[in-house]
């Protein structure tokens, strides 16, 4: 086995994901946090790209970069509470977390190790879009549609949560 | 498009809810002075409908939207045990006689009511993970809402919050399984994933089911409210208005149970020789065994001490969940059958007593077991109901609650002397449910009330939901071969052969 571009390009996003992901849990501040989210899902879809899922990477950078991230940095900056808000990002109960933590890690490398995992057939990166259109009419219509009632009810979710006051 | 057109037909009962949901939508947006009862008439209608459109269906087994549902008796039946649930869910209990819910907005309760009944309708019937996943997490998602219902108060907010901090975390460990479970197999599809599980494997791979099979369970167990991932179960009980809670202890727990049943039976094992086989020999069952005494163990002691009505009834009903996995346990025919009786019985038994605790805290404003001192004297009839309710769910004849302990512990024990101790187990915690159901009944019996509290009044409606759930507890054991025949007939799922 020997050490292609890829992987040089792999272990680069997926050090970006990772290096970052720790800045977003470690972080004293909110902010930071929120910002370092930002690198998290930009490595997130490069390892998308990489993977060949160039529809699914876009939508990784227009809808969590660009809007779900956008709308967090707005929420917190204009929320006062939380902006100046000091965390307490203290450890507790450190060694039970580090022995779940631990063992967790070690169960999944012995899977992901040993276990022979289905490997299909290659193919050269070619555009996905016009694929995925064609499930999400044919194959999966169901649960694209199913998704649709999802959305629905979350907006009027969302509504009621939001809305004040009570009414009759 | 000719596969829409063959799904179509068996797909009306989710039609009916989903045209209900628009026009439930629609009507409450109009801001029309009838819409709240407009609302609830249009809810009683599409679940109707729905009820009676399932019960209809009688095709083949088949797949349906290309292989993303089924269409098969069993899904059948559950389909009309989970809308009879949230069709009794919606007329018996009202805005009116919940204290909870009195004044608020009728329109998006109704709302939401349709979009967890359609939602357990596709967990019920799901043949892919893709379309398993959705419909938990539409499941999921709605009911956080419903939970947080009863707005300006902090236990439903915190009971709201706590059901999504667990379900994320569930729902995540879940959907990790099925990646690994995809990676293993290159499938979504459950039949698929069954035929590459049966060619045999290695015993590193064999390692690797056995883990999916635990991380894909945390999904089912979250609904279920199976031990260990029951924590959420109390809390969000105590906090969601009563009514809610009442259909979350009922509805996506049966259609969290049915997906299990799918699964496991039609997943992850196969309609063989010995009823079935289990699929690359990988023996689930103990590990379901060992949840399921948990289950009921924990939820059974924990039951013990308590003194507020709603937890006391959230750990009943954990203990119930782990009666209800004997059946998945048992891997048999009469092990699918029990659990169906089982649920059947259980959707009564525990609707009943949610609703006396809906109105008793309509009447009296608490839902402290201390207060329900003397109410037989002040509500003999209500009284009367309870014991009818509470002994039902000890499993006591001639109650529907003992016909369903008795074919799961039945379907247990024929399984031979292997299986003989889970079912003591089993029969022991009857036994400790037993004391705390008894303790309820006590107190509204025995005990000398604390105060003197104005006379017990009850509209009529309300009495003759009582009555009639009542009524359910007792009355299916006259003809009870025909329940029994109607369980059998619903036995068979689809097994993608």
């Amino acid at each position: 086995m020997h050490f292609t571009a890829s992987d040089g390009v792999f272990l680069a996003f997926a050090a970006i994901t990772v290096g970052s992901a720790v800045v977003v849990t470690l972080a004293r501040s909110l902010i930071y946090s929120a910002f370092a989210l930002l690198f998290t899902f930009f490595g997130v879809a490069g390892l998308y790209l990489l993977l060949g899922a160039d529809f699914i990477a876009a939508s990784q950078l227009l809808i969590y970069v660009g809007g779900i991230l956008v709308l967090l940095l707005f929420g917190v900056m204009l929320t006062h509470k939380l902006y100046d808000l000091d965390l307490k990002s203290e450890v507790t109960q450190f060694a039970p977390a580090a022995i779940v933590a631990a063992g967790l890690f070690v169960v999944l490398a012995v899977l992901g190790f040993r276990t022979t995992w289905k490997i299909g057939p290659g193919r050269a990166p070619s555009a996905t879009t016009d694929e995925i259109g064609h499930l999400f009419m044919g194959q999966y219509l169901l649960p694209f549609e199913a998704a649709s009632v999802l959305l629905l009810v979350a907006l009027i979710g969302a509504a009621m949560i939001v809305r004040r006051k009570k009414e009759a | 498009m000719p596969e829409v057109l063959k799904s179509l037909p068996r797909f009306l009962p989710e039609i009916a809810l989903t045209a209900a949901l628009l026009l439930v939508v629609l009507v409450d947006a109009t801001g029309i002075k009838a819409r709240n009862a407009l609302s609830r008439l249009l809810t009683a209608l599409g679940l109707a409908a729905a009820l009676a459109l399932s019960l209809a269906d009688h095709g083949v087994p088949s797949e349906t939207w290309s292989g993303m549902l089924v269409a098969d008796p069993m899904g059948s039946f559950f389909k009309a045990l989970l809308v009879g649930a949230s069709l009794v869910v919606a007329l018996a209990f009202t805005f009116r006689n919940s204290a909870e819910l009195h004044g608020l907005g009728q329109g998006e309760f109704h709302a939401l009511l349709l979009a967890v009944t359609l939602s357990n309708l596709l967990l019920a019937s799901a043949n892919d993970l893709a379309m398993l996943y959705l419909a938990l997490e539409m499941v999921s998602i709605t009911s956080y809402v419903m939970v947080a219902y009863f707005k300006g108060d902090r236990m439903s907010n915190e009971a709201s919050l706590k059901y999504v901090l667990f379900g994320a975390v569930s729902t995540g460990a879940m959907v990790y399984g099925m990646s690994l479970l995809y990676g293993l197999t290159g499938s979504t599809s459950l039949p698929t994933i069954r035929a590459f599980l049966s060619e045999g494997l290695t015993d590193q791979n064999r390692f690797a089911v056995y883990l999916i099979a635990l991380l894909i369970f945390a999904g089912f167990g979250f609904k279920t409210a199976a031990v260990p991932f029951h924590f959420w179960c109390p809390d969000v009980y105590q906090g969601a208005p009563t009514p809610v809670t009442a259909f979350l202890s009922v509805a996506p727990k049966a259609a969290g149970f049915s997906i299990m049943l799918r699964f496991f039976f039609g997943g992850l094992s196969s309609h063989g020789a010995t009823p079935w086989d289990l699929s690359g020999l990988i023996d689930w069952t103990w590990l379901l065994m060992l949840i399921s005494v948990l289950t009921m163990t924990v939820g059974n002691v924990a039951a013990l001490t308590q003194t507020n009505m709603k937890r006391l009834l959230a750990y009943s009903s954990i203990a119930h969940a782990g009666y209800v996995m004997m059946g998945v346990v048992a891997l048999s025919e009469n092990g699918a059958r029990a659990l169906m009786i089982y649920l059947l019985a259980y959707v009564v038994m525990n609707l009943g007593a949610f609703l006396v605790v809906t109105l008793v805290h309509k009447q009296d404003g608490t839902f402290d077991l201390r207060d329900y001192a003397g109410l037989s004297k002040r509500a003999p009839g209500l009284t009367f109901a309870m014991a009818i309710f509470l002994f039902s769910l000890m499993g006591i004849p001639p109650l529907v609650g003992f016909m369903g302990k008795f074919y799961v512990f039945a379907a247990v024990i024929e399984r031979g002397p292997s299986y003989w101790a889970y079912g003591t187990i089993g029969a022991v915690n009857a036994a400790i449910g037993a004391y705390y159901y008894a303790r309820v009944l006590k107190t509204m019996i025995i005990d000398e009330p604390h105060v003197e509290k104005p006379a017990f009044r009850l509209p009529t409606a309300d009495l003759a939901w009582i009555a009639a759930l009542a009524a359910a507890n007792i009355l299916p054991l006259l003809f009870w071969s025909r329940v029994e025949a109607w369980a059998r007939a619903s036995l068979s799922i689809y097994a993608g052969l």
